[in-house]
């Protein structure tokens, strides 16, 4: 992941909180839904704010025991490149 | 937030809702869900919509269906569009599609409007004015194919309803092609003039006789066989002889029941969506009128959703064995059947809990025999 690359959460996107069981995100655009867990959810909450990948790797690794970095990482890019077309937006 | 109360297994908010944006129409169709008692209530303000669409998306509402009265007909039509646009859901639009015209279609052209609308449903129930108008006033045929025509063109997502009554049962054939071969259409779907609002005072002057019921029937399969399965139906005399011809499959291959029937479970629809009337009344379903759950201002929709007893009433339906039913106890078919919409069980019947004749199999059979 480029250092120089922030990600933030789409705009546009409608999302629920569900507690402990995550959230839903609906892109009203697109039509499209997701349901996301606790962690997803929490990512989602910090990007309402533009952030760089080592940003919310850190965040990660900081709000939730037993989370490494390195898997932290590997779980991150995987919900980016799930959710990068519709749900979240990428800026350079 | 979660209520105390709240009905078990229920997701928070519902997915969906219809909304009934005015009481006032253009038109008097004569089995229209709306009847003149409801009419008199007064339409929300424009600010009292916004303000509730704004609710409506916090709390995670996603798809609302416009309907009326005739949604068009209010002035604010389009800044309400804009709300719901604002607060990030989508919507569609249930209309007589008179008052469609070339300025209507710039309208859509601002902003998410064409965007996030889902589908336009055009109300068409005859081949010709002479049949179509015979359910409401003069003319209307005229204007309504036009604006089917120019929604068309204009490549909007365009569906018509045909509302199958005692006018029109003979016309089906006449219908199919004006709106497939002629218009362009892929497909429509089609109900039938049931016991509600206006359609309950007209009473047997617009709904099918048993005969006529039966030769809709036969006329929609075989329309449906032509145009190559493109005619749709989630209830009405389509969606009946599906229904009845699946369960004599069944019976003739040696089944006693099928999965999901044999209890008052319906479609199901009070649990992902609601309805709020014009004046922010809200009910379960359209169909349900008199099961009312408050209004908007007295208590919050997510509160009505989760805890009213009037919509886990609808809910607790599914629990309810056919057998149990007097009506049903000594039925070798109970456990194909499943009662039918409870909208239109309590219209016929006055009761929630009862069963809608038109999905009874043992009745069909002795329709049959006739």
């Amino acid at each position: 992941m480029a250092e120089h690359i922030k990600y933030r959460a789409n705009p546009v996107i409608s999302f629920k909180d569900e507690g402990n069981e995550g959230a839903v995100l609906y892109n009203p655009d697109t039509d499209k839904c997701v349901i996301i867990n606790a962690v997803g959810s929490a990512v989602w909450q910090y990007l309402e704010e533009p952030r760089t990948f080592d940003e919310i790797i850190f965040m990660l690794t900081e709000s939730f025991s037993g989370v490494d970095a390195e898997k932290a990482q590997k779980d991150l890019e995987v919900f980016i490149e799930k959710f990068e077309d519709d749900f979240i937006d990428e800026i350079s | 937030m979660r209520y105390p109360e709240m009905y078990p297994g229920i997701i928070p908010a519902p997915n969906n809702i219809d909304i009934s944006l005015t009481g006032k129409c253009n038109l008097k169709c004569r089995y229209c869900f709306y009847n003149e008692s409801m009419e008199k209530a007064s339409d929300l303000s424009t600010d009292r919509w916004l303000a509730f669409f704004e609710e409506l998306g916090s709390i995670g509402v996603r798809k609302l269906c416009l309907s009326g009265g005739e949604p068009f007909i209010r002035k604010d039509f389009f800044d309400l569009v804009d709300g719901i646009i604002e607060n990030k859901m989508r919507y569609n639009i249930l209309t007589n599609g008179t008052l469609i015209n070339e300025k209507t279609i710039g309208e859509f052209a601002q902003g998410k409007r064409r965007l996030r609308l889902d589908s336009i449903q055009i109300s068409i129930d005859g081949s010709k004015a002479e049949i179509h108008d015979k359910s409401r006033p003069p003319k209307s045929f005229e204007k309504a194919l036009n604006a089917l025509k120019l929604l068309k063109k204009n490549s909007f997502p365009v569906t018509v309803r045909v509302t199958i009554n005692r006018h029109n049962f003979d016309d089906l054939e006449n219908i199919a092609a004006l709106l497939i071969d002629e218009v362009g259409l892929n497909g429509f779907s089609t109900n039938e003039a049931d016991y509600q609002g206006s359609a309950r005072c007209q009473g047997q002057d617009i709904i099918l006789t048993v005969e006529e019921r039966k030769r809709a029937m036969d006329s929609l399969v075989a329309i449906n066989n032509k145009y190559g399965g493109c005619i749709s139906a989630t209830a009405g005399p389509l969606s009946r002889v599906k229904m009845m011809t699946e369960i004599s499959e069944r019976i003739a291959r040696g089944e006693t029941s099928m999965p999901g029937r044999g209890t008052l479970c319906s479609c199901g629809g009070v649990f992902s969506k609601m309805a709020v009337f014009h004046d922010g009344t809200f009910v379960p379903c359209n169909m349900l009128p008199d099961l009312v759950m408050g209004k908007i201002g007295e208590i919050s929709l997510e509160e009505a959703w989760q805890t009213h007893t009037n919509i886990n009433a609808v809910r607790e339906r599914r629990k309810i064995p056919l057998s149990e039913l007097e009506e049903c106890r000594d039925c070798a078919y109970s456990g194909f059947c499943t009662g039918g919409c409870p909208g239109s069980v309590m219209g016929k019947t006055g009761k929630l809990n009862g069963i809608d004749p038109l999905v009874c199999y043992r009745k069909y059979l002795e329709e049959e025999v006739r």
